[in-house]
């Protein structure tokens, strides 16, 4: 691990094994992906690549990461502003450039409705032993619902769909939906890639929030 | 984040599952390839397989080889959760230790927040370890935490995506979700 400075979480770029399952969503997978590493950079400069790494459940305690040993981490930047405009330029959301096609980006509570209704049918389904469903099931439908404070997710789509005429992507959309904001200034905090159109998108997310706000539950 | 994925998938059926009239059931079809996915768990493109939401088109089976089996193409949509970079998600934390959190979001076993990426916690050792912020919040096991993805890794051999968190930013922490038990993710 490096003292000091440099600390790189690089994703893999190796194509995916080939299975004797072929997965195709209208389009060669493969194709439709970038081979480009990408890097997510929140050190000091001219560090080497370090593999992110750790193992979970049988360590002492110490995990290898690319973070140094407990340091001041990234405030002890040379780069500065710089190095900070260019982290924020990296964590923004960008589904739809990387999403293969054939592919939808939904709500947790759109995603919740329809995970419960195969959950209702749980009953006649477990009676057939060789319908199994995948282990993902019941954790991601704890998910959704947990994150999920909405009546109606319809009504909470229609709410939001406004926004696509100012420029949000369906990502963005469904973001804004997951993270349930109270505030315009939580929805460019949390969702970065909005920020760039901030001074016309106030007022619309003024008005899409006050339109969600009726149709949260009550807690 | 969840998504709704058309996939197309070769279902293989061996001839003994055929009827008299040389034919098998779509159901028969359907929990085959119920049984695939069930087995192959998430893909790097799609994410987790969630479940089969409709199925499209099964096309006519093509005999492969030899020993009997014949191949069906599956066309169907599924509901996948794949994690992304930029992403808020929410975890629940399970190991704390002096370094960092360990979390569990959804099907995503291992995300990992570090100390150095919660920069207004500092870590209180004891029984029950615990991230402390100068707000007085806290983030011990079973709490629920928003954090934003800094980065996502797909490993092979598991079949798991695993991430990278941050909570370095405003409205990210731990949060209270009412009417929610923590333990059930």
């Amino acid at each position: 691990m490096s003292d000091k400075g440099g600390r790189m979480f690089t994703l893999p770029t190796k194509a995916t094994p080939k299975s004797s399952l072929k997965s195709s969503a209208g389009k060669d997978d493969s194709s439709a992906k970038s081979k480009k590493g990408r890097k997510v950079q929140f050190g000091t400069e001219g560090s080497p690549d370090v593999q992110f790494n750790f193992s979970s459940g049988k360590s002492d305690g110490k995990f290898a990461t690319p973070f140094g040993k407990g340091g001041k981490g990234d405030k002890v930047s040379n780069g500065g502003k710089a190095h900070v405009a260019k982290e924020s330029q990296a964590l923004e959301l960008r589904v739809e450039s990387e999403l293969p096609e054939n592919v939808k980006c939904l709500m947790d509570c759109e995603a919740a409705s329809v995970l419960e209704g195969i959950q209702d049918q749980m009953v006649v389904l477990s009676g057939d032993p060789t319908i199994k469903l995948p282990e993902s099931f019941y954790s991601g439908l704890q998910y959704s619902k947990g994150g999920s404070s909405y009546t109606n997710p319809q009504s909470v789509r229609k709410a939001l769909q406004s926004l696509s005429k100012h420029g949000v992507s369906n990502s963005e959309i469904c973001m804004i939906a997951n993270t349930c904001p109270e505030t315009v200034e939580e929805v460019f905090a949390l969702v970065r890639s909005l920020q760039a159109k901030k001074s016309r998108l106030s007022e619309p997310l003024k008005d899409a929030l006050g339109e969600l706000a009726k149709l949260k539950t009550s807690t | 984040m969840f998504f709704e994925v058309e996939l197309q998938r070769d279902v293989k059926v061996h001839a003994r599952n055929l009827d008299k009239n040389g034919l098998v059931s779509q159901r028969f079809i359907l929990a085959c390839l119920l049984d695939e996915l069930f087995k192959e768990k998430a893909s790097e493109d799609h994410g987790y397989f969630l479940a089969v939401t409709s199925l499209k088109s099964i096309g006519k089976g093509d005999v492969v080889d030899e020993s009997g089996n014949m191949v069906f193409n599956v066309v169907f949509t599924c509901r996948t959760f794949k994690p992304f970079k930029g992403e808020v998600l929410q975890g629940v934390a399970r190991y704390i230790f002096q370094q960092g959190v360990f979390l569990r979001c959804g099907p995503i076993r291992n995300a990992y927040l570090s100390s150095l990426k919660m920069s207004n916690y500092h870590y209180v050792p004891g029984a029950k370890p615990a991230f402390l912020s100068n707000e007085l919040s806290k983030i011990e096991s079973g709490v629920v935490v928003c954090f934003l993805v800094l980065g996502v890794r797909w490993t092979d051999a598991s079949r798991d995506f695993e991430m990278l968190a941050s909570v370095d930013a405003d409205s990210l922490g731990p949060v209270s979700l009412p009417g929610y038990d923590e333990s059930e993710w």
